[in-house]
């Protein structure tokens, strides 16, 4: 098949340089057919000039041979029907041998000069096309900073260089895993067997690449490194590196009977480098995010420790220490002593369980491991069950007050209901136990809104926006008896950002805060169907 | 009545003795699958609590092999947000469940609800009038009264409403509700369930925000609580 293709190429080459002959003899030929015709030979003083115009003009349109061709049809022309004696190639003196001479000489130089100018500004041509590419290229490497689709332009800059038929770059992830870095196919002839073929063949061969220790001179026969030459299948493959390093390569996929051409390498060369520059600013970012993310779970960390030292500590000390005047020898402890102690223990326990249950959920939220299962939920079946978690005596603080409009919410009942008793529980906690904490849903602006509302202390100015972050705590509040810790609230945020709605807090007018939840009213396209 | 506990966790065999011992049971414990399974063999019991996460023979196995050849009521031991585990425990065979950390007195409603619905089944005699607070349903007369007022409920509704009187306190999945209501080949149209009982909420009970009777087990099904 490829031998097949080579041998079509040929045939195909041979033809053109043939037609180019057989084009420039016919001009001759024509030309010396109508001075002929229109006895122009005996009305135009210097009819050689007539035949100099056609050797231009093969110069021009068909190339250095042709018009060598051209001059030397010409002269033998103008010598068999011009020069006297006519009709042989017989000259007589020397005046006319001279001026034969001349004619040669001056079509050969006109002929190869003309022929220099066309491939002059073809050349010129062809190197500002070339800037364009380059400067293009380089325009998509400094304004895309998303890797794939600056990639891709890279792709299309070879593209507008060579007849591409596909492309397909690949980059090496830390675990010496090839990953497609962007694919692109540009002619929708190529089968998909044969697409997916090269992707996985791309692949292979960078993994390849990347565990051979020097990288950079290895490579498996199959492939050509820096256009050695062009391998039998039309394709290449160029390694992609910076530094030594290898990063990545791209493979390219030519169109039937293509050439490159040197310059044309030159060009893939640079755009290669550009591509080099993207794939290592990827991994640099990359890596930046690692970082981050580690400094993250580092502040989560250390947050957590100084939480488990604090608020752990004080329901473990109540509970040792009611356990202990439990088995305490001595003076037997009244019946109501004894079971005063025990509820206080189970409050205690009770506490503890709550907070390693936000705990939990706070970490699988930070882990992006507890997603959302949406499914259409009753608004009063979900305060329903978030009030089913508090005790009577909660529960007769606790107004609810729905807007008729707000009937379903599209939501994961589990992660809701557990807003909503964070929102109330915190509300119970930082308010007087004889003041009502309200739960209000309404719809406004085409959005769900659920409001807790209390009667406490507020929130300390300049510290609202802190709130819903993890393990925050008022300053005011830290040390002090209210139990809990800024982690409830920081689910509340996770959770409802998660269904794609925001949390908002602040101070009543007339004292008290607020906690507001909205979220959209229609189903998140992505959430997928209801799979309860 | 006799309960065998099985539970890894020597505390909570303990506290679960001490617990049930004082309200009349007589405990077995074992502290492992296999040898729960071997107690369950060899003594006849009332009811199994079984703790889902045990080293070895876990509890699902246990559940599995124990409906073999038992219909013992069981009740298993489960953790916060897993779901998943406690539907494959009801699909196991598994009568009810409860989520850990539990109160004793929790224990022992789940425990009086699955040995009434138990004993109801063995000696086949069907209630003739129900009544729970403002509700009151009549049986062979196929009514119901919210504080003495007639509530009209369509036939799926009422057939929601005794199905859950029947089994009620324990939890019953939304798999056995539409099985028991519409039919085996309605057993996973969730949606014609949630809107049928959210009816039947409107119609029985006074604050559907605050229920009194029919309580949500999110994802699992529903529970229709009473006092007793």
């Amino acid at each position: 098949m490829p031998s097949d293709r080579k041998e079509n190429i040929t045939r195909k080459l041979w033809r053109s340089h043939v037609f180019a002959f057989v084009a420039s003899a016919a001009g001759v030929a024509g030309l010396t057919a109508i001075i002929q015709a229109l006895h122009l030979d005996a009305s135009v003083a210097n009819v050689s000039m007539l035949y100099l115009l056609v050797v231009m003009l093969s110069a021009l349109y068909l190339g250095r041979g042709p018009a060598i061709w051209a001059s030397l049809l010409s002269f033998l022309s103008f010598d068999w029907f011009f020069v006297t004696p006519r009709y042989t190639f017989n000259v007589q003196g020397l005046a006319e041998w001279l001026a034969l001479g001349m004619f040669l000489l001056t079509a050969m130089v006109t002929g190869q000069l003309t022929a220099l100018l066309k491939a002059r500004a073809m050349d010129a041509k062809r190197a500002q096309h070339e800037t364009a590419v380059l400067a293009e290229s380089s325009w998509a490497v400094a304004s895309r900073l998303d890797t794939n689709s600056a990639l891709l332009e890279v792709v299309r800059q070879v593209a507008r260089v060579v007849d591409l038929q596909m492309a397909v770059v690949t980059s090496i992830d830390d675990d010496s895993k090839a990953r497609l870095a962007a694919v692109d196919t540009l002619d929708t002839a190529l089968s998909a067997d044969r697409q997916k073929e090269i992707q996985e063949l791309s692949c292979q061969l960078t993994e390849k690449l990347a565990a051979t220790t020097d990288p950079l001179i290895t490579l498996p026969d199959r492939f050509e490194n820096r256009w050695s030459e062009l391998p039998k299948e039309g394709a290449v493959c160029l390694q992609i590196a910076m530094n030594e390093k290898l990063l990545g390569i791209v493979y390219l996929q030519f169109g039937a009977g293509s050439t490159i051409l040197t310059e044309q390498r030159h060009i893939i060369d640079s755009l290669v480098n550009h591509a080099a520059v993207i794939l290592q600013r990827d991994n640099l970012m990359k890596r930046q995010a690692k970082a981050a993310a580690l400094a993250d779970a580092d502040r989560l960390k250390t947050a957590l420790l100084s939480m488990v030292s604090h608020d752990f500590r004080s329901p473990l000390t109540s509970i040792k220490a009611s356990v202990s005047a439990l088995l305490a020898e001595g003076e037997p402890l009244t019946a109501e002593t004894q079971r005063g102690l025990c509820q206080g223990i189970e409050l205690e326990a009770d506490r503890l369980n709550s907070m390693v249950g936000n705990i939990l959920d706070l970490s699988r939220l930070e882990a992006d491991a507890w997603k959302p299962r949406f499914e259409s939920t009753a608004v009063t079946e979900l305060i329903g069950m978030a009030l089913d978690l508090f005790n009577s005596d909660c529960n007769s603080r606790i107004i609810v007050s729905l807007d008729p409009c707000l009937i379903e919410l599209y939501v994961d009942p589990v992660q809701m209901v557990q807003v909503l008793k964070n929102l109330v529980e915190n509300a119970l906690k930082y308010s007087n136990p004889d003041t009502r904490v309200e739960i209000r849903g309404s719809v406004e602006n085409g959005s769900a809104i659920i409001d807790v509302l209390d009667r406490g202390r507020g929130l300390p100015s300049g510290e609202i926006d802190h709130i819903f972050e993890p393990f925050y705590r008022a300053e005011e509040l830290q040390e002090t008896s209210v139990p809990g810790v800024g982690i409830g609230l920081a689910v509340c945020r996770g959770l409802v950002e998660a269904h794609g709605g925001h949390v908002a807090a602040g101070n009543r007018p007339g004292g008290g805060a607020f906690f507001r939840v909205t979220l959209p009213l229609e189903q998140p396209t992505e959430a997928g169907d209801d799979n309860s | 009545m006799k309960v065998l506990v099985i539970d890894d966790e020597p505390q909570i065999r303990r506290a679960l003795r001490a617990g049930l011992e004082r309200s009349g049971f007589t405990v077995m414990a074992a502290a492992s699958g296999e040898e729960g399974l071997d107690i369950a063999s060899t003594h006849p019991s009332d009811l199994v609590i079984l703790d889902l996460a045990m080293p070895g023979t876990d509890g699902f196995e246990v559940c599995k092999e124990l409906r073999k050849w038992s219909k013992v009521p069981i009740i298993v031991l489960s953790v916060r947000a897993s779901e998943e585990d406690k539907i494959k425990a009801l699909d196991l065979g598994a009568d009810d469940y409860l989520t850990k950390p539990f109160g004793v007195g929790e224990l022992l409603a789940r425990i009086r609800a699955v040995l009434r619905r138990f004993s109801a089944a063995e000696s086949d005699s069907a209630e003739s009038i129900f009544k729970s607070g403002d509700l009151e349903v009549d049986f062979p007369h196929r009514q119901v009264t919210v504080s003495g007022q007639p509530v009209h409920l369509t036939p799926k509704e009422y057939d929601l409403l005794k199905c859950m009187i029947e089994y009620r306190n324990r939890v019953l999945t939304h798999r056995h509700l539409l099985t028991k209501v519409w039919g085996a080949e309605y057993a996973d149209d969730t949606h014609t369930l949630r809107v049928h009982m959210a009816n039947l909420r409107n119609k029985i009970e006074a604050d559907p925000t605050r229920p009194r009777f029919i309580h949500t087990e999110t994802r699992i099904g529903y529970r229709f609580r009473t006092d007793e």
